[in-house]
């Protein structure tokens, strides 16, 4: 289970992503694939069911995509954006 | 004898002289500025800038200028309990200076710190760090026909757009002497720091937000280039320039905003020359900009 911090702030702008963190005031940026992940992230809720979804959506293979996705999710859990159990 | 001005979409009536436009006599205030002798009780103030220090009490904001006056700062009025020897003049450029960039705070408007001209579709807000040449542009524009909309403090209101701010450029010595040959400035209008506060042709009407500009002086650069910002970089290029006044603003309300415009409105970065001769290609890549956000 991936929990995303329910205050944080998020918008779409040109396909990338801006958040902001209202605890700390930090903002962040992610490209268009973060961006994908993060509102992957928000609608399902696990590792798994987020790789499914994106093994759909894009060419690459399912490790690359793997690794990537438990690279944002560390990223998101290092800054106290995320609780997970997962990675 | 009160008289009425206008400043940030705002009429203020003033006890003291302020050197704003005037508003008609028949105008109703939204801001009463009134003069009062003797100390205050204000409570030990959190927050500071440099030497001044300031806070929230309640619906008030108060700020101390220790060498000027104390200011109480509410929505419909601002009080002004002068220090000893503080100039009545010290006192009106601390008021449309500083102490209405804080009374803004009350009306939940978004403040950058640059400059705004007006332009046939609406508004160029242009920002960049200190010494980018913010002021020095939007006065050299003002003489080819934008005016000066706000200089310093260019607040902005859902719409968005860009509410007229106060309409004194202020410019180093030298850039005043190249914008208008030399011509000699009344010493009243030094601001005792480093800039002459100059009045420029200025328009007092709200305009929505065309685009953002923002100017970065690059030393190794020998011609001005602009270039169209777009996803997170147009944010994170812009964010640092918007005010944000520790205990007064609420930064998740200004990034909700903030971001909720940017959808729509483009953000050029131009980078430029720092050397003096390439003011007017810079100006005409401005213009070309002027140009596309009218498109």
């Amino acid at each position: 289970m991936i929990t995303l911090r329910s205050d944080i702030s998020h918008t779409e702008l040109d396909g990338e992503l801006v958040l902001m963190d209202p605890g700390s005031g930090k903002y962040f940026g992610m490209n268009p694939t973060g961006a994908r992940m993060f509102a992957l992230i928000r609608e399902r809720g696990t590792l798994a069911g987020v790789l499914d979804a994106l093994v759909l959506e894009y060419k690459a293979p399912r490790e690359v995509l793997e690794r990537d996705l438990k690279k944002l999710v560390l990223e998101l859990k290092s800054r106290g954006l995320a609780e997970t159990d997962e990675v | 004898m009160s008289r009425r001005y206008r400043a940030f979409g705002l009429t203020l009536e003033s006890e003291l002289d302020l050197r704003l436009p005037e508003a008609a006599s028949d105008q109703p205030a939204d801001v009463e500025v009134r003069l009062r002798s003797g100390d205050t009780d204000f409570p030990e103030l959190p927050y500071s800038l440099g030497k001044i220090t300031y806070g929230r009490a309640g619906d008030e904001i108060l700020v101390r200028v220790p060498w000027a006056a104390d200011f109480r700062v509410v929505k419909d009025g601002i009080t002004i309990f002068p220090a000893g020897e503080a100039q009545p003049l010290s006192l009106a450029l601390y008021l449309t200076g500083l102490i209405l960039v804080f009374h803004l705070r009350l009306r939940n408007l978004l403040t950058f710190h640059g400059s705004a001209v007006a332009i046939p579709s609406g508004a160029l807000v242009l920002v960049g760090n200190q010494g980018s040449g913010k002021s020095t542009t939007a006065a050299h524009l003002s003489r080819r026909g934008y005016p000066v909309l706000c200089d310093d403090a260019v607040p902005l209101v859902p719409g968005p757009l860009v509410m007229p701010g106060i309409p004194l450029s202020k410019l180093l010595p030298d850039a005043w002497e190249r914008l208008s040959g030399g011509a000699p400035l009344d010493p009243a209008l030094w601001d005792g720091v480093d800039k002459y506060q100059v009045p420029l042709a200025s328009s007092q009407e709200s305009r929505r937000l065309s685009a953002f500009l923002i100017l970065s002086p690059q030393e190794s650069l020998k011609e001005p280039e602009r270039r169209l910002l777009k996803g997170r970089e147009k944010f994170t290029a812009l964010i640092s320039h918007l005010q944000m006044i520790s205990g007064l603003d609420e930064p998740k309300m200004a990034f909700e905003q903030l971001t909720d415009w940017l959808k729509n409105t483009p953000v050029w970065l131009l980078s430029r020359p720092t050397h003096r001769d390439s003011v007017d290609a810079v100006l005409s890549l401005v213009e070309e900009i002027i140009t596309e956000a009218g498109k």
